[in-house]
């Protein structure tokens, strides 16, 4: 043969389409996405005392826009961090474990590629994850009380679930899409905290381990209030307007980013020189 | 997307002083090399403009530049040395660079040193075993030299270039397997597995005639063939079995047709067969100018087709064994080993001779002197009873020297 197509080596669309199809591989990926379909589904069952324990607001339930916001309520706390922590550290930990990691060392892709490139399909599974659960809880929502004009709230703006009045579809839509979104902010960092541990312990379980720790560390930390606006677990309701912490949606934004830059940073830092 | 037709080069004049301004040209910058002269004449429709380099002695690289001018110019093949023209005024090079060169190489963990002082260096064509006991350091030293581990003293040269500093282009002409058994995504098959190499690796390969190839499932087809995989092609490679597996991995391996090899216990876990396999493979690699490094335990196995063997022990290179000069030893069953001996040693094509009842062994210049030597015997009137090569047994080599050590 004495004619090539050249392509630029190791081109960034080939490791980003291997990083995601890696992504999709993880046991834990698909258990998360598996878990993010069916918390709506059992919400939509549970007893309204019961959710409204929960939430700490009296709620009952009338429309098919409120229950995004509630399974974002239910979710964001605790189980969705949990999930993004263990399947970001298994991104860097699962290849260790495959004895993978060194056969794409050996091809002429650069070690900072790799490291943005598998932050990068980090960041986007909490979206991932995000997505269905938004989609799940429409689609049960949808099912069971309709998508119709309601006077309430989505949960997600002023007012909570009781609303100021009467609400559009449209409205809510907007309301949901916004809410979500950032939720996906709130967790990107969650994500880069599970590949800055990966890289640095080359293990699943640690990395894990240490960025869970992280967190209930950081929410230890929050006694110290002069440290509270520079802790990322006081900024992860910022999807709410109902916050219990009182920063502006802008500073928790600003410093959620700030945040994942540091991790992608430190990610990049640490795997330039690793040792395999 | 740029093509390029290589061998559509007509006139090439690269060769000359590299630019002494210090003011550099975009191209130099990106490359760190100085560019050369533009090449004259090409006859590609596709480009507009094309730039050729040396990075090291006799290496020549070509840029190109697709036909909007706004694009980056990008590294697009290397030169054939017949397309190169040496101009009357330079002396003309001999000096072969070694494809892997190790320079002073240390390794310590924390303050364990695990590898100390390793100097070697792999000519093309080469086949260079790394033998030594278990924590010899042997995977230390091919992680070390493929880049993978970063060493503590000494550096390693590929090709010229440094395989820690000079970034991922100095990969580009590498294919390792540095784990037994090769390791695969599991949930992949052998083929998809093949093709995402493939495409980390650029798409493209070089054949040895420096003509670029790509990197297609035609060519994916064509090292699973070579390494009979091709029925396996499309079942996941959680399903294949350990040989199966090595196999894979040096189907991964040569995809690119690299220039070096190297290789962690390339035949573990594999049978007879698949040995042999891997032995005509590598042989046929290396008769076309590959150089290959392997770690073995096998070295009986190893000696019939590698021509330098790296004994290892303690981290430290104990010895490096040139077989190529120890196969040409004959040994003679004789009724007078000593006078068989006496007759041997005076002949001129016989470099040392010496008796070890029942045979005298004779280390002779070359295959071509066994039928002289045998005359010589019978002239001097000694009995012959029989005559063959005394193969170098490697395996009784090492042991002395490990224990020794």
């Amino acid at each position: 043969m004495t004619q090539a197509n050249i392509k630029l080596p190791g081109s960034g669309y080939g490791l980003l389409q291997l990083e995601f199809r890696k992504l999709i591989g993880f046991r834990s990926v698909r258990l998360g996405l598996i878990v993010a379909f069916f918390i709506p589904i059992l919400l939509i069952f549970a007893p309204d005392d019961g959710l409204s324990q929960v939430v700490g607001a009296n709620l009952i339930l009338v429309s098919g826009w409120q229950v995004p916001g509630l399974t974002l309520f239910i979710v964001m706390p605790f189980l969705l961090p949990l999930l993004v922590a263990v399947t970001c550290a298994e991104i860097v930990g699962g290849e260790v474990a495959w004895g993978t990691l060194a056969p794409l060392l050996l091809r002429p892709v650069s070690r900072t590629r790799i490291a943005l490139s598998k932050l990068l399909v980090a960041v986007l599974y909490p979206l991932m994850l995000l997505l269905v659960t938004l989609l799940s809880s429409l689609l049960i929502g949808g099912l069971r009380f309709g998508f119709g004009s309601f006077f309430g709230g989505t949960g997600l703006s002023e007012g909570g679930f009781n609303g100021i009045g009467n609400l559009e579809p449209l409205t809510a839509l907007f309301e949901l899409t916004r809410a979500y979104l950032i939720a996906g902010l709130v967790l990107a960092p969650i994500a880069g905290l599970g590949i800055v541990f990966g890289i640095l312990y080359m293990n699943t379980a640690a990395a894990a381990l240490a960025s869970v720790a992280s967190i209930i560390l950081m929410r230890l930390l929050a006694v110290f209030t002069w440290l509270k606006p520079l802790l990322l677990t006081e900024h992860l309701d910022a999807y709410s307007p109902v916050r219990t912490s009182h920063f502006k949606i802008e500073q928790s934004l600003i410093l959620l980013l700030m945040y994942t830059i540091a991790c992608a940073v430190a990610s990049v830092a640490l795997f330039e020189r690793k040792d395999l | 997307m740029l093509k390029v037709l290589i061998a559509s080069f007509t006139t090439v004049n690269v060769l000359g002083q590299c630019k002494t301004s210090t003011k550099q040209t975009r191209l130099e910058r990106k490359y760190k090399q100085c560019v050369l002269g533009k090449v004259k004449s090409f006859s590609g429709d596709f480009l507009t403009t094309a730039q050729a380099a040396r990075p090291s002695k006799n290496k020549f690289q070509i840029f190109c530049q697709a036909k909007n001018p706004r694009e980056p110019f990008t590294e697009c093949g290397m030169l054939p040395d017949s397309m190169t023209s040496t101009p009357a005024s330079a002396p003309p090079s001999t000096a072969i660079v070694p494809a892997v060169s190790a320079i002073n190489l240390g390794k310590k963990y924390g303050k364990i040193p695990v590898l100390e002082g390793v100097n070697f260096n792999v000519l093309p064509g080469q086949v260079y075993a790394l033998a030594g006991p278990n924590g010899a350091g042997k995977t230390t030293l091919i992680r070390l030299i493929t880049g993978l581990s970063f060493p503590t003293s000494g550096k390693v040269l590929l090709n010229g270039e440094d395989v820690h500093t000079g970034g991922p282009r100095v990969r580009r002409f590498m294919g390792a397997v540095v784990e037994a058994p090769a390791a695969f995504y599991p949930h992949l098959t052998g083929r998809e597995n093949l093709e995402a190499h493939a495409r980390l690796a650029g798409g493209v390969g070089i054949g040895n005639d420096g003509v670029l190839f790509k990197l297609d499932s035609a060519r994916v087809r064509e090292v699973l063939t070579l390494t009979e995989l091709l029925r396996m092609q499309d079942r996941k490679v959680g399903e294949y079995s350990l040989g199966q597996r090595q196999r894979l991995g040096l189907a991964g391996a040569i995809l690119a047709n690299p220039k070096v090899l190297i290789l962690d216990e390339p035949t573990s876990g594999l049978d007879p067969l698949g040995i042999g396999l891997i032995h005509r493979i590598l042989s046929s690699m290396a008769s076309s100018g590959t150089a290959t490094i392997l770690s073995t335990h096998h070295l009986r196995e190893v000696s019939s087709y590698a021509h330098k063997v790296c004994i290892l022990g303690g981290g430290r290179l104990l010895e490096e064994v040139d077989l190529s000069t120890r196969q040409s030893a004959y040994r003679f069953r004789v009724d007078d080993p000593a006078k068989a001996a006496a007759a041997l040693s005076t002949q001129p094509f016989v470099t040392r001779a010496y008796a070890r009842p029942p045979y005298t062994i004779a280390h002779l210049e070359g295959e071509m002197h066994a039928p002289a030597a045998i005359r010589v015997l019978a002239l001097e009137g000694v009995r012959i009873f029989e005559a063959a090569p005394d193969l170098f047994d490697l395996y009784e080599y090492y042991r002395e020297r490990v224990e020794r050590s």
